[in-house]
């Protein structure tokens, strides 16, 4: 097993990791499994193949506008299909199955408008080729490694430092209690949604021009969920660890055992934990709110 | 002869002990009281005895069986039943309905009997649904029989769950606060409807309300944070220095 | 069932037929999803898989070993109810757990349709699938078709019908309904969740071979991830919990889609806006809206007579 195969899984796992986050921000926030997640990283490639072409913004630019593009559909998508829901305490299964809904239109909404042949990005994007310690490596893969750091850290300073991410993390850890301190609760979870979006589009992006852009990426998002969980569904650096961790548990499977039934081993993976530890790996976040 | 016997019950959520070696010994046909202050572990300790929570340490013994291990299910059938603090109806079903699932375990239709409509499936049906109302008669909703069990008031809620657990036929019966959030007239009848089923029944009951408990139980024991720190008839316990300083320390009279 | 000897007599459009034939699987697969979904509270996105393995069960029996479609007809639901029986391994996890346990096995299924070439033939599907129902026997006209699926849905229809209004069924709906009141009066929750979702795998293993014989053929595309959804969709228009909604619900949405196939594109989309659209404005689906129209005309509810 070369260290090649382990720098690949890491690098799709940086885009699982990125989704991941958006599932389990969106989870803590409003209790909302949102299944439909996995479309904003369609949305995103998509978006950012039209930016790309279109405008002839160099790719961090695009990325950035995918970004806030990505971010203004999600609060808008919350608006529409699970506030209506939210306020009407209705069980949780109506949220649940109006997100699967959701699916169907933000994917066949793109097909609409982006036609069903996938789409390549410029080929310039993906990079030179490069020697490392003997390895062939892209500098894109390294790009994908450096933004998604980037990201990360971002996301922390804004959790942790700003005024609208603590109320963020307010709402995450007792809606009532938040309620009851004056935070506009129905604004931070639609701002919960747009960042969990944005990233999510950020990741559509980053993984169009390793693969490529069509309506139906969308269910990447099924296996970043499988990382979610892993890493414990609601915590924010499981979210992170989990989602490499399966890129990497994926690129080896795939090259040892079946490259055919890549998919079929990130789907059994994600089968094996729900059933023998839905906690996750590190069994501290339990994935249900109080 | 003793019905329940629950030796050395301990519990602890993270660091913290909710139930230190608590041990409890029910006689059939007693109507039990259990009482403490706010905190003392009353319903972790009922959520030990159903399977809900499992035991740190100790033992629980029913009917002359260890049902430590027992899941949930398989204690109500040898008849250990209990109602809940916060009502947990079955929302969408009608009150008859309701009351008819509680009767689940005295009967044996299953698929193709259900199917087919047997004749052994018809008579079950028809004696689930006699029973059922006669049971929403006694605890005083058989007017309700139609309606919505999630359209019921608060105190019609208690009842409901008293009729479904009195379905299933409890040799014992633990009830969770069954009168908080009732009128005075409600507990009233509510404690007639208590001693008639303690005729067959033996009831272990968590109650803040000290009247319905003084007036009911035969016996009390006080749990305080985590112990049992006594057990007596109502008269005793009232005089008894320690409880009143585990409820004075509250800030509560014991009345 | 009057009314089916009536409508295949007197229509003789082979299309109306044929859409009519469609619909009337769908709501096999319907009824078979709203015991699992609607009445037993477990949110199943793997229906597809079972109809699937129905479908390729009973291609496979008839061409390959030439069994009658009988035969096929009972491999079918009989190797369903084996994939149902290890998907429901995972009735241990809960709620969205299960939905999403229950996609990715979906998805498995799927991907081994597809892959397993030697089996299934992968995406060159199974071709020219006979209807010989036994020793001589065939229908092989679209309206004697019409009429066997007829027969099927209603045998099927009875059976839910009745299963939900008993006390299996009220032991079902204990279990959506509020699971630790179920267990605590004594219903073994985990041996129903299993139980129904066998049952509502057979049923679609059943309407698996339905399709295979009336299209003649099975191809991988059809038993996709999506399929579930769909049916998701139909059984939460008609309404969740309720039979008669859940087989309006397939039918008139298979009907409607079939019916403006050349819009194909934006049949999906308009799935999607329906389902959100239901669970907005309207979550007890047609069912619901049919209960309102209702008790404004008559009170009382009783126990239906079937």
């Amino acid at each position: 097993m070369s260290l090649a195969i382990i720098i690949n899984g890491l690098v799709v796992g940086c885009i699982y990791s990125l989704i991941a986050l958006g599932f389990s921000m969106i989870f803590k926030a409003s209790g909302l499994t949102n299944f439909a997640h996995g479309e904003s990283v369609t949305i995103g490639a998509l978006l950012g193949f039209t930016v790309l072409k279109v405008t002839g913004l160099p790719f961090g630019l695009s990325l950035v506008l995918v970004f806030i593009l990505s971010g203004l559909l999600g609060i808008l998508i919350e608006k529409l299909a699970y506030r209506p829901i939210r306020v009407k305490n209705a069980p949780e299964i109506n949220g649940v199955i109006s997100s699967v809904g959701m699916i169907l239109i933000l994917a066949n909404g793109a097909m609409l408008v982006w036609g069903a042949e996938p789409l390549a990005y410029p080929a310039s994007i993906g990079g030179s080729l490069f020697q490392i310690l003997g390895m062939t490596v892209s500098s894109y893969s390294l790009w994908i490694l450096a933004i998604t750091a980037l990201l990360m850290v971002v996301l922390q300073v804004f959790l942790n430092r700003t005024m609208l991410g603590k109320s963020m993390r307010a709402v995450a850890d007792s809606m009532l209690l938040a309620r009851l301190t004056g935070i506009k609760v129905d604004r931070i979870i639609s701002l919960t949604f747009g960042l969990g979006a944005a990233f999510g589009g950020v990741a559509g992006v980053l993984f169009a021009p390793i693969y490529y852009a069509s309506f139906d990426i969308g269910v990447i998002g099924l296996k970043s969920f499988a990382a979610a969980i892993l890493g414990g569904y609601g915590n924010m650096a499981g979210a992170v660890t989990g989602g490499l961790l399966l890129g990497v548990v994926e690129a080896v499977g795939s090259t040892t055992i079946s490259s055919v039934y890549k998919d079929a081993i990130a789907y059994g993976i994600l089968i094996m934990i729900l059933l023998l530890k839905p906690s996750g790996l590190f069994g501290h976040e339990v994935g249900r709110r109080a | 002869m003793a019905i329940l016997e629950a030796a050395g019950v301990s519990k602890s959520f993270g660091g913290l002990m909710v139930l230190r070696g608590v041990s409890l010994t029910l006689h059939e046909g007693e109507l039990r009281g259990l009482i403490g202050p706010n905190g003392a572990g009353k319903t972790t300790f009922f959520n030990i005895l159903t399977g809900v929570l499992s035991a740190d340490s100790g033992r629980i013994n029913f009917d002359g069986q260890d049902i430590g291990s027992y899941p949930i299910h398989q204690r109500a059938r040898r008849g250990l039943i209990r109602t809940f603090q916060i009502p947990q109806p079955f929302s969408g079903m009608t009150v008859l309905e309701s009351t008819m699932t509680g009767t689940h375990m005295y009967y044996r239709a299953e698929v193709w009997s259900s199917v087919l409509r047997t004749r052994k499936e018809r008579e079950e049906e028809e004696e689930a649904r006699a029973k059922a109302k006669e049971i929403l008669r006694f605890v005083g909703l058989a007017d309700r029989e139609n309606a919505l069990c999630a359209n019921l008031p608060v105190g019609e809620q208690r009842l409901l769950e008293l009729a479904r657990a009195l379905a299933a036929q409890p040799r014992l019966l633990l009830l969770d606060e069954p009168t908080a959030g009732l009128r005075a007239s409600e507990k009233e009848a509510l404690k007639e409807v208590l001693l008639e089923v303690n005729k067959k029944t033996t009831i272990l009951l968590v109650e803040h309300d000290m009247r319905v408990v003084m007036s009911l139980c035969s016996r009390i024991s006080v749990l305080s944070y985590g112990e049992l720190i006594a057990e007596g008839t109502p008269e005793e316990i009232q005089r008894d220095p320690k409880v009143i300083q585990a409820y004075l320390g509250e800030g509560a009279i014991a009345t | 069932m009057i009314a089916a000897v009536l409508v295949a007599t007197l229509v003789q459009s082979r299309f109306i037929i044929s859409l009519l034939n469609y619909s009337l699987v769908y709501v096999i697969l319907a009824l078979g999803l709203q015991l699992i979904v609607g009445v037993t509270g477990q949110l199943s996105l793997g229906h597809a898989a079972f109809y699937g393995i129905g479908a390729y069960a009973s291609a496979i029996a008839t061409t390959r070993f030439g069994m009658p479609w009988v035969v096929g007809i009972l491999l079918a639901m009989a190797f369903a109810t084996l994939g149902s029986l290890l998907m429901s391994l995972t009735v241990r996890t809960r709620g969205i757990y299960f939905a999403v346990a229950t996609l990715a096995f979906g998805i498995i299924i799927h991907l081994v349709f597809v892959n397993w070439v030697p089996v299934t033939r992968g995406t060159m599907g199974i071709l020219g699938l006979e209807r010989r129902l036994w020793g001589q026997w065939r229908i092989d006209s679209p309206q004697g078709y019409f009429l066997f699926l007829a027969f099927v849905v209603c045998a099927v229809y009875v059976f839910l019908a009745r299963l939900t209004d008993s006390r299996f069924g009220r032991a079902l709906k204990a279990i959506r309904e509020n699971e630790l009141a179920a267990q605590s009066i004594g219903i073994d929750v985990t041996r129903y969740k299993i139980k129904s979702i066998l049952i509502g795998g057979a049923t679609a293993g059943l309407a698996g071979s339905m399709m295979a014989h009336l299209t003649r053929m099975v191809t991988p595309e059809p038993f996709g991830w999506w399929k579930s959804i769909v049916l998701l969709i139909m059984i939460v228009a008609g309404g969740l919990g309720s039979m008669p909604g859940a087989a309006v619900g397939a039918f008139v949405l298979t009907l409607l889609s079939e019916y403006f196939r050349g819009y194909a594109e934006y049949s999906m989309l308009a799935y999607g806006l329906i389902i959100v659209f239901f669970m907005i404005y309207l979550p007890e689906g047609l069912a619901g809206l049919w209960h309102i129209i209702i008790q404004k005309v008559r009170w009382g509810g009783r126990r239906a007579v079937w």
